[in-house]
């Protein structure tokens, strides 16, 4: 039961995640801007050197990751192994630790922010809580 | 009916034990597809729904006023008379204008006579620290006729001077390249003059409902960011085709 409300948390958020960065990646493609109001500099964090890698957009990876986790939530629902858990345990690691580096970024680098990229991080935080939380109580043990 | 054996009995009981085991198993796994499909069916509409909000055009606000006429200090290029009167409302230091600065040059190029081009200053003041400065020595290079100069100076090198807390220096060195008059430059920069019109520009653009640059106007109506260069093209080539 507990794994079965587990794996329905993170696929809510992931599944928030998932809108949030495809939006983005959407209006990357478009070469377009989100609204961006007086008060956010969400066009000078989505247009500077840090919002792509390598020539792909940091929301496009974002998407593909929430993507990833939407997957193993329903893997960990419908047929659970142990390794599905560990494997969400550490995507969902990496992803609160890419958004620390991120909102770094945007708080001492670009100083300005970008909302739509504030929530995506917020739903990472909120994820690795649910996944510590989960962990501490060895559900999956 | 005839009577069973026990055997029978047992072997039936099994029989009818496995039937039920292979159906509970078909359903098991019809369940797991069914969850499968749910969610991709979900993740797809949510896609389609994002495009739709993505290409849904921003609200225009031409309804909450008129686009202020094009006066004599407003930095104007281009041919008066043209059918098209392109405005934008940009900021030097928005990353986005300098993207669409290259687009606006080719517009002009590529319709040369054919367009009218208004820049109005809309600077970002709160998120951009070296907006105004930028705005006020694009106006200095106005009053000495070499607006353009500057302006296509300062989003060319947008990155160089963006987070520069030297910025006035920087500009001040743009000046000399373009041959201004350095003293007469470094007095229009601090002058009144220059920091009234600028944000009376930005007031009566907030007025018109513009909250985020650039914004373009073509003909007086607020258009939605063309996403390439062709389709920047076409809005003003539907433009010229009009009657």
């Amino acid at each position: 039961m507990a794994g079965q409300v587990f794996s329905a948390l993170i696929l809510l958020l992931s599944f928030l995640g998932f809108l949030d960065a495809t939006y983005l990646v959407i209006l990357h493609f478009k070469n377009a801007f989100p609204p961006c109001t007086i008060t956010t500099g969400c066009e000078t964090v989505l247009t500077s050197k840090y919002a792509t890698v390598l020539g792909v957009p940091i929301s496009l990876a974002g998407s593909l990751f929430y993507l990833l986790l939407i997957s193993l939530s329903i893997l960990i629902l419908t047929s659970f192994k142990k390794i599905f858990a560990n494997v969400l345990i550490l995507i969902v690691l990496s992803g609160a630790l890419v958004s620390a580096v991120l909102i770094y970024i945007q708080f001492f680098i670009l100083k300005t922010f970008c909302q739509y990229c504030l929530f995506s991080e917020g739903v990472n935080f909120l994820l690795l809580g649910v996944a510590l939380l989960f962990l501490k109580k060895k559900i999956f043990k | 009916m005839e009577k069973l054996t026990k055997k029978e009995k047992k072997e039936l009981r099994k029989q009818e034990w496995q039937e039920k085991l292979k159906k509970e198993q078909r359903q098991k796994t019809f369940k797991k597809i069914a969850i499968w499909v749910g969610i991709a069916a979900v993740l797809i509409a949510a896609v389609y729904g994002l495009f739709q909000i993505a290409n849904s055009p921003q609200t225009t606000s031409t309804s909450s006023g008129k686009l202020p006429q094009v006066t004599k200090e407003d930095p104007v290029t281009g041919n008066p008379n043209a059918k098209v009167t392109l405005v934008e409302y940009a900021d030097f230091q928005c990353p986005a204008c300098a993207a669409y600065h290259p687009m606006v040059k080719q517009l002009l190029t590529d319709y040369n006579g054919k367009i009218y081009f208004v820049y109005r200053y809309f600077p970002l003041t709160a998120i951009h620290q070296n907006a105004m400065i930028s705005s006020l020595a694009a106006f200095a290079a106005g009053l000495q006729s070499k607006f353009w100069e500057m302006h296509d100076m300062l989003f060319q090198t947008q990155n160089s001077w963006a987070s520069s807390p030297k910025a006035r220096e920087t500009f001040i060195d743009f000046a000399k390249k373009l041959d201004l008059d350095i003293d007469k430059f470094k007095t229009d920069l601090e002058s009144d003059k220059g920091k009234n019109f600028i944000n009376d520009t930005y007031n009566k653009g907030q007025a018109i409902g513009v909250n985020s640059t650039p914004t373009f106007f073509i003909n007086g109506t607020k258009i939605q960011n063309p996403r390439t260069y062709n389709d920047f093209k076409s809005l003003i080539e539907n433009e010229i085709n009009k009657k």
